[in-house]
């Protein structure tokens, strides 16, 4: 791609990431060679079901993974300096301050025994050279910005006396506190109702005009991605499987998987009697993952190659790729290269 | 929290009396009283005494006037330590008790907590598990092994420190020792599960990633939390270590108020058997009330007004 050429607009660049985990089990190769780009004021949304290594790439990213979790290998550059080199110290000034994160349980990311204008204080005092009475202020300030009703008196309330909804406002707040350059959201609405999902949505849709970061948004919800995204990476096995606008991964996908997902979810189109389709079987187990592409065990198009050897990915246009067998030039017409292109017309 | 604490004293005061009541007749029921062992004791003699300390009465009487003087924070007369009152005695081995005691409770908490702490950080590595290899030794061994152990080691073989007394204050060390043992193990094995299992919640991966230092992660986050449950336990464990210090002031001969209980029941020294009795009872609700007061402090999400 040529978007290493404009650098000034790139905010984050993951090279060839590998992360594992040294379990008793053996190794588990969560992340395998990921490849991800963030640009500034951009939102990307991350998808793929559980396990498929989401949610560790984000880890990663922070350096927040413990043991026996580990950064095997890659780059992971950010503002021209490689965080895979930096130190615990110097991770930390970064940490909440320049990348925040947003994490997918409400009910207990909180600590039950601080009060929620502690819990946003704290952040601040620590990045930013304020007092304690301006950092007051400023958690108020945060606490109305995201919607909190009576924002003053609910700064000395306790994690238990809100609602899940109200709880991931807080996250939200304190993510927000130290106008980080990068918010990495995982999964932020899943254990929310629909009703509150679409609040928090909005309210995420909203901040990111007003403070311009960049928002990297874990989820496997497909209808999330579409509302609030820029560009989607769709993973898989640890892997990405396909990466594309909101345009390409809808209404021109290129990968089984992609198309797999897009069949799983409910459309409002469909005629009453047409059924989902789920994709068959259960995500690789990652702990000596086979050789060839991850999802070819469970692929209908899978062909002898791809149990054998990982395909490289395939530039379909800028900004498009996807990692297949079938989109390479010597592979046989398959009719699935044009099923993406009708599914939402 | 005032009507809490109201209630709570109320509370406190039934307790006592049922005490009071259920010790002092399972005590009377025993055969035998103060002066029947006594050899030698002319009739008239035995009559005259039990005429002067009321034990002709019918049992409802004594037992009446009994509560009339420990309402006045009167202990009565003891039967065996001629001349000495209930509340004497007490006063005289107060000193040593509570010196004991309250090291041992100093001990667990100053020394049990921090040694779980620092063996949660190091989970399953060698420093860990040496620590709770002691700690699980040291649950397992009644504190008078560990008593008996510590004085042949220590004074006997090695003559560091007295074998008996507290003359010198290195008399305090083995007794000290062998009261928390137990205690000390203990919180030092719940602290370490509890970290370990606070460590693992959401809200500490929160604190890092808000980029705090690792001391604010581990005190402020973590450590409040991971006391909760051993907040819980150090009230029992209190009392335990109270009624275990009967058996420790015997082996290491200290001049403190549970040998005059050990004694006393023996002799059926009725008063003496009531007093000390009544006087660990009081110390036993107030250290409960005492720790349901900190768990209220520390846990928000516990309302005690309820």
């Amino acid at each position: 791609m040529n978007q290493e050429m404009k650098d000034d607009s790139i905010l984050l660049k993951v090279n060839h990431l590998q992360t594992s985990f040294f379990t008793h089990f053996g190794e588990v190769k969560a992340v395998r060679d990921v490849d991800l780009t963030i640009n500034k004021g951009e939102v990307v949304g991350v998808v793929g079901e559980s396990g498929s290594g989401k949610s560790v790439t984000a880890m990663s990213i922070l350096k927040l993974l413990q043991h026996p979790g580990k950064i095997i290998s890659g780059n992971i550059i950010y503002k021209g300096q490689d965080l895979a080199q930096r130190s615990e110290k110097e991770m930390r000034k970064i940490r909440g301050n320049e990348i925040s994160m947003i994490f997918q349980d409400p009910m207990t990311s909180l600590n039950p025994l601080i009060t929620v204008g502690e819990q946003i204080m704290e952040t601040i005092i620590e990045h930013q050279p304020l007092n304690k009475k301006q950092a007051k202020e400023k958690a108020i300030n945060l606490l109305n910005m995201v919607k909190i009703p009576d924002a003053e008196k609910r700064m000395k309330d306790y994690p238990f006396e809100f609602s899940g909804g109200m709880r991931q406002r807080v996250m939200i707040a304190i993510a927000l506190s130290c106008e980080p350059d990068l918010l990495i959201a995982d999964e932020p609405t899943t254990a929310l109702d629909v009703t509150t999902q679409s609040q928090i949505l909005k309210l995420m849709k909203n901040l990111k005009g007003e403070f311009n970061t960049s928002i990297m948004l874990i989820t496997h919800d497909l209808g999330v991605v579409a509302d609030i995204c820029s560009r989607i990476v769709v993973m898989y096995g640890g892997m990405i499987m396909e990466e594309g606008s909101v345009e390409d991964i809808f209404y021109r996908s290129k990968h089984p998987y992609t198309l797999g997902l897009l069949k799983s979810v409910p459309r409002p189109d469909m005629d009453q009697q047409s059924r989902l389709e789920p994709i068959k079987g259960t995500p690789p187990n990652l702990v000596n993952p086979p050789e060839g592409c991850p999802f070819a065990p469970r692929c209908d198009y899978a062909m002898k190659i791809c149990t054998t050897t990982c395909p490289e990915h395939t530039y379909i246009q800028e900004g498009h790729r996807s990692m297949c067998w079938l989109l390479h030039e010597e592979a046989p017409k398959s009719d699935f290269l044009s099923e993406g292109d009708e599914l939402y017309e | 929290m005032t009507l809490y604490v109201v209630k709570r004293l109320v509370a406190i005061i039934i307790t006592l009396f049922m005490i009071i009541t259920l010790t002092f007749f399972l005590m009377h029921s025993i055969p035998g009283g103060p002066f029947t062992g006594d050899k030698n004791v002319p009739e008239a003699v035995a009559k005259a005494l039990s005429e002067k300390y009321h034990l002709d009465d019918p049992l409802w009487k004594q037992y009446f006037d009994y509560l009339k003087s420990v309402a006045q924070f009167d202990l009565g007369p003891s039967f065996k330590y001629e001349g000495m009152t209930v509340n004497e005695l007490i006063k005289a081995g107060l000193p040593v008790s509570a010196k004991v005691g309250l090291l041992s409770v100093a001990l667990i908490l100053i020394v049990g907590i921090p040694i779980g702490i620092f063996a949660a950080l190091n989970q399953n590595k060698w420093p860990d598990t040496l620590v709770m290899l002691l700690a699980t030794l040291g649950v397992t061994i009644p504190s008078f092994v560990i008593g008996t152990l510590l004085l042949y080691v220590f004074s006997l073989k090695l003559g560091w420190t007295p074998a008996y007394g507290v003359e010198q204050w290195q008399g305090y060390i083995l007794p000290v020792l062998a009261l928390s043992g137990f205690s000390l193990s203990f919180v030092s094995r719940l602290t370490r599960s509890s970290m370990i299992e606070v460590f693992q919640q959401d809200y500490m991966r929160t604190a890092r990633g808000k980029g705090l230092r690792p001391s604010k992660i581990i005190i402020k986050h973590g450590l409040r939390n991971g006391l909760i449950p051993v907040v819980t336990i150090v009230g029992p464990l209190i009392a335990a270590m109270l009624t275990g210090s009967f058996v420790i002031e015997k082996i290491f001969a200290l001049p403190g108020i549970g040998r005059h209980f050990v004694q006393s029941i023996t002799n059926r020294d009725y008063t003496t058997i009531m007093g000390i009795t009544i006087f660990y009872a009081v110390i036993l609700v107030v250290i409960v009330f005492i720790v349901d007061l900190i768990y209220g402090l520390i846990d928000p999400r516990i309302k005690l007004n309820k």
